[in-house]
């Protein structure tokens, strides 16, 4: 039989109904989504009544300026986790390439500042191509490169504390040109655009979900998955780059163990927002609602005056609350 | 066997109802299995089989009915206690854990039987191992007890499965255990199954069996009596001797098979110029010089036994297996060992779905457009709406059921979820398409649209390479037949053979 001949083949469109959801079913869906903003109106809430200086505007925007940097680190991170990967180097990059850009503007070279970036995008490169072509498991990768780069770092400063005084970085991150917000906060919007287009409408970003989906189906589908794989710790390193500017510009200066703290509030913020660590699913939208929570948590229990020995508890008991109410156990099957 | 002779029964479900979010299950579901039975479980994907047997073993719930065994209501809230009561289920797939050795696995969840003051012993698990599966049937000096499952093949795997219910029965004591066979035969090749068989019909004496299988030919050969499940709900109930794969067939679907299960009447008598030439491919040690071509508009059908190396070819072809040789795709050749999915020229459709052919835990939107994520762009950023319409259009051609195309593609039957592997491999736009195994685990009527679309393919002029264990569906399906054994293309029969080839002429090659 040739193509001409052949028979006619009904056409139909199968669209059978939804199944009928159950109420359980129904808050589960949307709960996942909302429970986080939910938490958010809460502990706003919470800390306006506790404390009058809490909602003013100058506490709003301080609570944005404060959240800045732990947002571009934090979006680095979500990809790479998205991937099904991690990158436990974040904050040791963002201390050595602040650390550097310190040291580089007080001996002479104010404008190579900018250096940061592109060492903080070789780090990213070494850490890509140690996990995508050497095929080390991205945990103990940047957990080594983690170490080597904070050690790094305190080689250079000698472990002392530097100043830095640049007028263009002090500017680029502190002045308050339009409604009172900080450039530094502009920085991070402008990330989180950058890296929320990556993820949601380009190709590489839905390369990253295929990836951390399940890595097989994405090799065999054509995906060049070690490529993808680089590109996203080298992307990683960058912004973690900037993230060192931003420390700096902020700081004044350079400190031993300035980058300590990102990484784990870096991995809260993600988890919070409802990115799995098994990969495949969450993104960056839902990276900021963990990054204001912990934003919000941090500057109201400091504005109440609670113990700091109990703050870090109870930043402990918040975390916890937030990935139970965000993780979607149903879809992860099996928990790790 | 009549009425006044019928054995007791040792298993029974009495009305049992269950349902999931959104979706009933089983609706008042009673079967019953006697002492020494054999009794057959059959339906389409879907229709509650695995559900059924997972609340006679005790992993699920009864929302009503109960479950009885030996004639006495019990309640089964784990596998464990199901166990205790004599009831075991041999898994389709993953009932064993790669990391452990075969002894272990074999008493997974039973140690304590093994444990003097709280410290395991051992010595004395592994000899009680050894005893079992040097004595059984099944793996008679096949496997060492400390060798770790995960290195075992899969039909290896499925026999220790067998022989781990038979292992715990004895060890519990337990004297006519109920044992439920899972798709047992669907990693097995045809020896296997036979030898399964004959070890089932020598356990009856003190065993009875419920079998599930996809192959309507093993349920007759095998059991006694059939149940038929559609939809959650027990159709019908027939005497083996009594009934046909037909009548069983119509009964799951509804419907009669039709005489063109194949559509046999679509092949065509012509076909185009070369599109997939392959040289001279070899890649050891799974298989050496195989050399073949596909015409536009062809389907090639390849088979053999398991080992043979017909996957192997099926992956060195699509660049997922190093090999020496040629491969041409429209006067293009292909670097070995690159992935050719990467050129766009050859599609792969693997053996194993679920770890290899979808991805479960996401969208059935973003699976189909994987492969194609560039031709849905506007400058250098998706088209949200056109990859909807995209999507939307495969979900019609290929009559994927689901609620809409953010469902899960976990949460679909293996049938749907194949129809989404497809329909990525042809949006890839690759003009050679190699398949696996392609209906492996879709139920009979998924099957024949499946056999459909794979016929419309053709008509367009794509290039199929198909892979199967099932001689059927080699015959049926291809335009062209070839059968390896060892490693070697063995014979080759051209158009006009292929119209006349039999089973019994493709099985002499295969062995």
């Amino acid at each position: 039989m040739t193509t001409q001949q052949l028979p006619e083949r009904p056409v139909v469109a199968v669209k059978p109904a939804r199944p009928p959801r159950s109420t359980g079913e129904v808050v589960g869906a949307w709960g996942g989504r909302l429970l986080p903003y939910a938490l958010i109106v809460a502990l706003i809430i919470f800390f306006t009544a506790r404390t009058a200086l809490f909602p003013t505007t100058d506490n709003l925007l301080n609570i944005l300026r404060s959240s800045s940097t732990l947002m571009v680190v934090a979006c680095a991170s979500t990809l790479v986790i998205v991937a099904g990967s991690i990158d436990l180097s974040v904050g040791a990059v963002a201390a050595l390439t602040g650390t550097i850009a310190v040291q580089l503007s007080e001996h002479g070279h104010p404008d190579l500042i900018w250096l940061a970036l592109p060492i903080g995008l070789a780090c990213g490169l070494v850490n890509g191509f140690l996990v995508a072509y050497a095929k080390l498991p991205s945990f103990l990768t940047t957990l080594g490169t983690l170490f080597i780069l904070n050690g790094l770092a305190l080689r250079i400063t000698g472990g002392a504390a530097a100043q830095l005084d640049n007028h263009t970085l002090d500017t680029m991150v502190n002045s308050t040109p339009a409604f009172g917000i900080a450039n530094i906060v502009w920085w991070a919007v402008m990330v989180f655009a950058i890296v929320a287009v990556i993820a949601y409408r380009t190709p590489f970003g839905r390369h990253v979900y295929a990836i951390g989906g399940n890595e097989r189906v994405a090799a065999l589908s054509g995906l060049k998955v070690r490529r993808n794989k680089l590109a996203l710790f080298a992307l990683s390193g960058l912004l973690s780059g900037v993230a060192g500017l931003m420390l700096i510009g902020v700081g004044g200066g350079s400190s031993p163990g300035m980058g300590d703290s990102f990484l784990l509030n870096a991995i809260a913020a993600v988890v919070m927002g409802g990115t799995a660590l098994s990969g495949g699913s969450g993104g960056p939208a839902r990276t900021i609602v963990g990054v204001l929570t912990l934003g919000i948590v941090t500057n109201g229990m400091t504005l109440i005056q609670v113990d700091p020995n109990y703050q870090t508890v109870i930043f402990g008991v918040i975390v916890l609350f937030a990935v139970i109410v965000t993780v979607r156990r149903s879809e992860t099957g099996v928990v790790k | 066997m009549t009425v006044d002779t019928l054995p007791p029964p040792a298993l029974e479900a009495d009305g049992v109802t269950k349902a999931f979010p959104g979706v009933r299950a089983l609706t008042d579901v009673s079967i019953t299995v006697r002492d020494g039975e054999v009794v057959g479980l059959v339906g389409e994907n879907g229709a509650g089989k695995s559900t059924l047997l997972s609340i006679l073993s005790g992993s699920l719930s009864v929302d009503s009915g109960e479950v009885r065994v030996g004639g006495r209501a019990t309640e089964l809230a784990s596998y464990q206690q199901a166990n205790a009561a004599g009831v075991f289920r041999a898994h389709q797939d993953q009932g064993l854990i790669g990391n452990l050795t075969v002894a272990e696995n074999l008493y997974l969840g039973h140690e304590v039987r093994f444990t003097v003051g709280g410290l395991l012993r051992t010595a004395r698990m592994r000899r009680a191992a050894a005893q079992q599966v040097d004595g059984s049937q099944l793996l008679g000096g096949q496997v060492d007890v400390d060798a770790r499952v995960r290195d075992l093949p899969l039909d290896i795997r499925q026999l220790v499965e067998i022989t781990r219910a038979f292992a715990v029965a004895d060890l519990l004591e337990i004297g006519r255990p109920v044992i439920l066979l899972d798709e047992t035969t669907a990693s097995l090749n045809q020896d296997e199954a036979a030898e399964l068989f004959q070890f089932v019909r020598a356990h009856r004496e003190h065993a009875s069996f419920v079998f599930v299988s996809h192959r309507l030919n093993e349920i007759l050969e095998l059991c006694d009596r059939v149940y038929v499940l559609k939809d959650g709900q027990v159709v019908a109930e027939r005497l083996a001797a009594e009934t046909s794969e037909a009548e069983l067939h119509r009964l799951m679907v509804g419907r009669e098979r039709s005489q063109n299960h194949y559509f046999e009447d679509r092949r065509h008598a012509t076909f185009g110029p070369a599109r997939l030439q392959v040289d001279g491919l070899a890649a050891a040690p799974y298989f050496t010089d195989v050399s073949l071509e596909i015409r536009q508009g062809e389907i090639f059908a390849l088979g053999g036994i398991a080992g043979c190396g017909k996957s192997h070819v099926a992956r060195a072809i699509a660049g997922d297996l190093k090999a020496h040789g040629d491969v041409v795709v429209d006067g293009h050749r292909l670097r070995s060992g690159d992935n050719a999915a990467r050129t766009g020229f050859i599609a792969f459709g693997p053996l194993d779905r679920h770890a290899e052919g979808v991805s479960l835990l996401q969208s059935i939107k973003w699976n189909i457009t994987w492969s194609s994520l560039r031709s849905l762009r506007r400058g250098p950023f998706l088209d949200p709406g056109r990859e909807r319409r995209a999507v939307a259009a495969a979900i019609d051609r290929y009559r994927i059921a689901a609620p809409d195309m953010e469902t899960k593609v976990g949460s679909l039957s293996g049938g749907n979820q194949q129809k989404v592997m497809l329909a990525r491999l042809v949006a890839s736009g690759a003009h050679v398409l190699v398949l696996d195994n392609p209906t492996r685990g879709v139920d009979v009527g998924a099957r024949q649209e499946i056999y459909g679309h794979l016929r419309d393919l053709a008509d367009e002029g794509i290039a199929i390479l198909v892979v199967s264990d099932d001689l059927n569906e080699l015959l049926g399906l291809g335009d062209r037949v070839a059968v390896m054994k060892d490693g070697r293309m063995v014979h080759q029969w051209d158009q006009a053979e292929t119209r006349l080839l039999t089973e019994e002429l493709v099985i002499a090659r295969m062995v």
